[in-house]
């Protein structure tokens, strides 16, 4: 089965929920989903992480989730499908001015 | 008729005859424009004509406190000062928030009209009834820090608030704050205005309390809203831990947090110097506003570096470490605390004074400005010590540098000609806040068509750049749709926010699920009238005509609602918006988008169907007048 490569990006402050990193880059199979990085990085990090994301198995509120910028709640949310290469980043609520 | 809330009273101060009057608050302009910038733009459009010099005599200065303002609401603590604006000609309107505002309430007033001019430097006592116009000599000149201290021994009231003009706005620069505490009435030039007055301060002490009108619906709205606070994912601990400074790693992120005035956006990296980490290692704690159990203002120390810097305390936002660090490409953060630091005590606005440095560096940097006119100073981009210096040349509207830039990005431009003005990032005159449009379109549509100009606080679009679901998500690189939804951020925006007047972060980030719910019966409760859920957008709607309605008699037309060329022409060369821009067909589509939404023509002018249904029979009459309509 053919693999896929993207990178998963936070920024300061999450990074202590994904090992210390703020860019990984993760294999998944190909025709994976949102949904299916969040539950490889789960399968790394714990539950903690997982809770931080997904309630009510949805996007958790507030937190930010962008595939190669655009946010994916625009897209098909958990579901919206990943490419070789994509970037995946997941931020904190943050906002103002 | 209300019966809380408001004090019931509007407070005339002339200041070329001396005359002091007060008025009652009518009950319609209070139902229909709530308070803040609804009463700022109301009387406005009602007493002072579009082309009225801004300067000059005619002109007015109405600050306007919410009902909410002194009661016990959360984050109500704001005043708006409105005017038109030196800077772009159009209504000028700023908020502030702090104590001076609730203090104008606690003294009986719900508006404070400044009019006239005074011939010499006089500052304003309110103590309660008693009102008096006073001679200014001794602190005019001074700082804005000294002023408030000084002024507090004068008067030997301790507990007096103060706002006050710093040199920039003796000297008239059309980018002078008006600053209460550390806080300031920023954008918009509506410091020059009041130094055109000659108008130093107003100080002001007051002792009444602000009542409810219904008690009952006021707690339970109350209830709701801090229940609403304390269940947001955002403002505890994130938002109070670490304030707006944060959002500079998460505009990065998108590739929209703007450099070197916009030329390199996304290609250098300004997180690690001065993102949220850097940030945290120099705060030192928080401050609240008037009521504000969040906290969001962040004092920071400058601890290193230059000699100049060390030991500055100051409070930048997010906004700062855009203008006054990377828009003049400045990584040095001890720099960024001074210059905000600097700016504050000498009454300038901190976006549009880095802003135009950073446009000013681009010139130099390009030969169009040579050293000789930058008085000496070497302003290449990255270069701190030169970015600090120009502030005070600004300030003081000194020969040279000082006096070429110290009327904003448009003017400096107008000045140098030689096709320039594709590179001085405004819209209308106020200079760009720190989001770069080209990744973000309905924010930066926001920026074209606010009454304002390039101003995020009218109409900040949170669907697009974090994906909120409110009404739904945008994808941000797209025009679709971006016409209506910044005509509903801009009313949302206006009615929930800057009219009751309510804190933009709280209710954008915590309680935008909420927010007309939560106007309707926290004003409701607070003044005892009967507002809706439905009358909001309806508010927001009528003060947003009233305002173009005001721009379009002050000769602005269609032409204005445009970008600088760099953003219809240069895309974005790296990053996460890598690519992106604006192109002119593209705005025209949104544009065209917006006036339609809006019921506007296809000129960008408000059509009588639609302000006879807002109610708005002042703007048909006054349109019409002047062969508009
Ligand atoms: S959130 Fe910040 S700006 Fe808003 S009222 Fe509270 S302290 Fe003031």
């Amino acid at each position: 089965m053919s693999e896929i490569e993207i990178t998963v990006k936070t920024i300061y402050s999450f990074e202590k929920y994904l090992g210390g990193k703020k860019s990984q880059k993760i294999l998944l199979k190909s025709d994976s989903t949102v949904m299916d990085i969040i539950d490889i990085l789960t399968s790394v990090y714990g539950k903690t992480l997982r809770d931080k994301l997904i309630q009510d198995g949805r996007p958790a509120r507030g937190m930010v989730y962008l595939l190669n910028g655009r946010t994916i709640m625009a897209l098909d949310g958990l579901e919206t499908k990943v490419d070789d290469g994509d970037e995946f980043i997941v931020m904190p609520p943050v906002g103002g001015g | 008729m209300y019966t809380g809330g408001y004090m019931g009273k509007v407070l005339r101060v002339n200041l070329s005859t001396k005359e002091i009057t007060t008025e009652e608050l009518p009950e319609k302009i209070a139902k229909d424009f709530i308070g803040g910038a609804g009463f700022g733009i109301k009387y406005l459009f009602d007493e002072v004509p579009g082309d009225t010099d801004a300067l000059g005599e005619e002109n007015k200065l109405i600050f306007a406190p919410g009902p909410l303002s002194g009661t016990s609401a959360p984050c109500a603590s704001r005043m708006a000062v409105t005017t038109k604006s030196p800077l772009t000609n159009a209504v000028g309107m700023a908020l502030s928030g702090g104590y001076f505002p609730v203090e104008l309430k606690f003294a009986g007033y719900d508006v404070l009209i400044i009019e006239g001019k005074s011939e010499e430097p006089v500052y304003l006592w309110i103590k309660d009834d008693n009102v008096s116009i006073r001679k200014a000599d001794k602190i005019w000149g001074m700082n804005t820090i000294d002023t408030q201290d000084v002024l507090k021994q004068e008067l030997k009231e301790e507990s007096a608030r103060i706002a006050c003009i710093g040199p920039a706005g003796e000297n008239l620069s059309k980018m002078a704050a008006i600053i209460n505490e550390r806080r300031a009435f920023g954008r918009k030039g509506v410091g020059a205005v009041m130094g055109s007055k000659n108008l130093k301060a107003i100080a002001v002490r007051g002792t009444k309390e602000v009542p409810i009108g219904n008690e009952e619906l006021f707690k339970k709205a109350r209830s709701a809203m801090l229940a609403g606070m304390k269940e947001s994912p955002m403002l505890y601990p994130h938002f109070s831990k670490l304030g707006t400074p944060m959002v500079v790693d998460a505009t990065s992120a998108l590739g929209i947090f703007p450099s070197e005035n916009y030329r390199n956006t996304g290609e250098d990296d300004y997180t690690e110097s001065l993102g949220a980490e850097s940030s945290v290692a120099r705060t030192l704690g928080n401050e609240h506003c008037y009521g504000c159990p969040v906290g969001c203002t962040q004092m920071k120390l400058a601890r290193g570096g230059n000699l100049k810097y060390q030991g500055t305390m100051s409070d930048p936002e997010y906004e700062t470490y855009y203008s006054l660090g990377s828009c003049t490409g400045v990584k040095n953060h001890d720099a960024v605390i001074h210059a905000d630091h600097l700016c504050d005590k000498l009454g300038l606005d901190t976006i549009s004074v880095g802003v135009t440095i950073g446009f000013a560096m681009e010139l130099y940097e390009s030969g169009l400005l040579s050293k000789e006119q930058t008085s000496g100073l070497d302003l290449r981009f990255g270069n701190d010590e030169a970015m600090v210096d120009a502030i005070t040349e600004i300030a003081y509207r000194n020969e040279g540098i000082g006096s070429l830039l110290c009327d904003g990005s448009k003017v400096l431009a107008e000045q140098i000609g030689q096709g320039s003005e594709k590179y001085a990032m405004h819209v209308k005159g106020l200079e760009f806040p720190a989001y770069d449009p080209r990744g973000a379109k309905a924010h930066g549509l926001n920026y074209v068509t606010s009454y304002t100009g390039a101003d995020h606080n009218r109409g900040y679009a949170p669907q697009e750049i974090f994906g909120a679901e409110i009404p739904k998500a945008y994808d941000r690189f797209t025009p679709e749709g971006k016409g209506w939804l910044t005509m509903y951020n801009q009313d949302l925006r206006s009615a929930t926010c800057d009219c009751p007047t309510m804190c933009g972060f709280l209710i954008d980030m915590a309680l935008p699920h909420m927010a007309e719910e939560n106007t309707a019966d926290m004003v409701s409760g607070a003044t005892g009238l009967d507002i809706k859920k439905e009358d909001v957008m309806v508010i927001g709607a009528r003060v947003n005509n009233l305002a173009r309605a005001f721009n379009l008699t002050a000769g602005l037309t269609k032409a204005d609602d445009t970008y600088p060329e760099r953003i219809l022409t240069e895309p974005i060369k790296e990053g996460g918006s890598k690519g992106h821009y604006v192109s002119p067909e593209e705005l025209e589509m949104m544009l065209n988008d917006y006036y339609d939404s809006r019921n506007w023509t296809k000129e960008g002018v408000p059509t009588e169907e639609r302000l006879s249904e807002l109610g708005l029979d002042e703007a048909i009459v006054k349109l019409k007048e002047k062969g508009l309509l």
